[in-house]
């Protein structure tokens, strides 16, 4: 889980600032809020993000993740509420020299080589020439001298990735940067992020991948209707507390009379799609449940401390705030 | 830190948007502080320092979006060179030889060479409109260069004077292919050719700076077919290029005076017919005003639209 921003003491008589919380984070936004004209766009976001993490952001369409991301990146004006990027006023030079970007439907000139796209966007940043190692470090040092016009998709993103770190940015944001890669290249976009978070460097990534997500983001935050609805640490947003066991189809009413013969000090548990949860159930009392179920007649396929997917984990964060989303699609 | 199973209204797994308690966060809602930004133009020891804005606030990187966009054209010389210069020389073919066959003289020169100052600017301006309408609009929403030129040190000013600058370059290389071929048929003497260029640079600011602004408005580009056949065609045609302005109605003429195109159509005629006068220095400091005025413009409204 994130540690709060550090706000002041209650009754202390100041309210929280991002300055206050910023000196370890690289983001910090408190009830950050966008109007355009009659739409809310953000309802007041709270957000940290720290220094050296892969933070993934998530959100279903029209959720305020593009606005959010815009407002980090200074390309649009908050209404209200504090932001800060890596302790300054986003939109600032000082900021934005320590800052990378890949916007969401970025197109190059497709008759520029890569090398020469990033020259030109090195000459933008205001720092030398460094084609040669960021080519390297995305894979296309082979393919540096040739149009972009003749690059795949993924080839593209990966230049993409490549003119985001141009400068070497203590901060990067990247927009759907996978999105058009196949599995070798989102692997090898992983590593590099991996790679890049090991430097010290923070990733803010914005996807609808969740399974990239998940594999590679140490933390992540879910947005929904302009607010943040959860961040956190991954493990603990995927963590369910809670034992599955795996038992197949059960006759109707079993499920029932196989709960009355469970530990009465367990929650009470359910049972969906041939696998019983037992909430809060500790290690120390797994041998119990496991003999009760055996002993009732159950065949246990498997047995194994719960934890979702992030594609559950999403859609049980939306449940119920969206019409059309439901636990179906944990199944 | 938000304790997991702390189920909040906005928070239903406990993970605590805020990474403040309810109370703190409500508290922070409530607090005036915490719901204005941060004052960018606030100094920190709080005096009031109003940030730079239009002209003020362009510095030298607008060189390089102005280098980023001469590179890429270079990149694709042969198609971008040549067949914006074909319609010109059509002009010239056209009014210089084939209508000058039919007219005698003209304001005391022949119809090529009265023509030839006209189809220099015109050929200019719909270089600088045509770059900085369609071309800026595709870099800015169709490419989103300018967002990731932006989220670099360069700012939205100088991303705009970068762009007219770019406009201004290719209006000054169209006209300077007109001018060789004018100079061969002996219609330009060389030593004012710096001069006529330097003119067509800044009505090529002028006319790049107008159409951002228009670009800087259009959601579109089927809006920019308004401005080019509102404004810029009509205007080619009503000051002075291809005939003299006494040919329209008398009480016309003021309102043909007072688009800054006239001026510098006739401006660059005096130039090349050897006519300057006082009256050329107003000219000049009109066209230079009225380019200053549209920059600033179009520099103020390509940033509302830049920074949302």
């Amino acid at each position: 889980m994130d540690g709060p921003p550090t706000p002041p003491p209650p009754g202390a008589g100041a309210a929280p600032t991002a300055a206050a919380a910023g000196s370890t984070a690289a983001i910090v936004c408190f009830d950050l809020r966008k109007n355009y004209r009659d739409t809310l766009a953000l309802a007041g976001v709270d957000l940290r993000v720290e220094r050296g993490s892969v933070f993934g952001f998530l959100g279903p369409n029209g959720a305020g993740k593009s606005t959010l991301v815009k407002i980090l990146t200074g390309l649009v004006h908050p209404s209200g509420g504090q932001v800060e990027v890596l302790g300054g006023k986003p939109g600032s030079r000082a900021v934005h020299r320590r800052l990378g970007y890949l916007p969401e439907q970025f197109r190059f000139p497709q008759w520029l080589t890569g090398r020469e796209l990033l020259r030109l966007h090195a000459r933008l940043m205001g720092v030398g020439a460094e084609d040669a190692r960021l080519l390297e470090l995305v894979g296309l040092d082979a393919a540096g001298d040739r149009r972009i016009g003749e690059y795949s998709k993924g080839m593209q993103q990966r230049l993409g990735l490549a003119q985001a770190l141009v400068g070497d940015p203590e901060l990067v944001f990247l927009d759907e940067p996978t999105s058009a890669l196949d599995p070798i290249g989102r692997r090898d976009v992983r590593d590099i992020l991996t790679h890049l978070r090991d430097r010290g460097m923070t990733v803010f990534l914005n996807s609808h991948l969740l399974t990239e997500v998940e594999r590679v983001c140490d933390r992540l935050a879910v947005i929904d209707k302009g607010s943040v609805i959860a961040q956190g640490a991954t493990t603990d947003l995927l963590q369910v507390p809670g034992l599955s066991v795996r038992v197949g189809e059960l006759p109707v009413g079993a499920f029932d009379a196989i709960a009355a013969l469970l530990p009465s000090n367990l929650a009470p548990p359910t049972y969906a799609a041939g696998v019983i949860t037992l909430p809060g159930v500790a290690a120390g009392e797994v041998p119990a449940v496991v003999r009760t179920l055996v002993d009732a007649g159950l065949p246990v396929y498997e047995v194994a401390f719960a934890r979702q997917s992030l594609e559950e984990a999403f859609v049980q964060l939306l449940q119920g705030r969206h019409p059309g989303v439901n636990g179906e699609a944990r199944a | 830190m938000t304790q997991p199973g702390a189920v909040q209204p906005d928070d239903p797994r406990g993970l605590a948007g805020p990474h403040v308690s309810g109370t703190e966060a409500t508290a922070a809602a409530a607090s005036p502080a915490a719901r204005t930004c941060p004052d960018p133009s606030r100094a920190p020891d709080g005096a009031r320092a109003r940030p730079k804005r239009g002209i003020a606030a362009v510095g030298p990187r607008f060189l390089q979006v102005w280098y980023r966009d001469a590179f890429v054209f270079v990149k694709l010389w042969k198609t971008n060179l040549f067949p914006p210069l074909i319609e010109p020389y059509l002009y010239l073919l056209a009014l210089g030889l084939g209508v000058g066959f039919y007219v005698s003289e003209i304001d005391g020169v022949d119809y090529l060479t009265f023509v030839a100052p006209g189809i220099i600017v015109t050929s200019a301006i719909l270089q600088a409109t045509f770059e900085c309408t369609y071309g800026s609009y595709f870099r800015m929403s169709f490419q989103s260069t300018f967002d990731a030129i932006i989220s670099t040190p360069v700012n939205p000013e100088e991303v705009s004077m970068g762009e007219i600058c770019w406009g201004a370059s290719r209006a000054t290389l169209a006209a300077a292919a007109i001018m060789v071929s004018l100079a061969a048929f002996g219609r330009l003497e060389l030593i004012w050719a710096p001069v006529i260029l330097a003119l067509q640079f800044l009505v090529g600011m002028q006319f790049g700076a107008l159409s951002l602004l228009i670009t800087s408005k259009v959601r579109q580009t089927e809006y920019f077919n308004f401005f080019l056949s509102g404004i810029i065609f009509p205007a080619q045609m009503l000051t002075g290029a291809f005939f003299p302005l006494s040919r329209i109605p008398e009480m016309l003429q003021p309102i043909a005076w007072a688009v800054p195109l006239t001026s510098a159509i006739d401006l660059t005629r005096s130039i090349m017919l050897d006519r300057l006068g006082p009256h050329s220095l107003l000219q000049l400091a009109y066209v230079a005003v009225a380019t200053l005025v549209f920059v600033e413009l179009a520099l103020r409204h390509m940033r509302r639209r830049l920074i949302g």
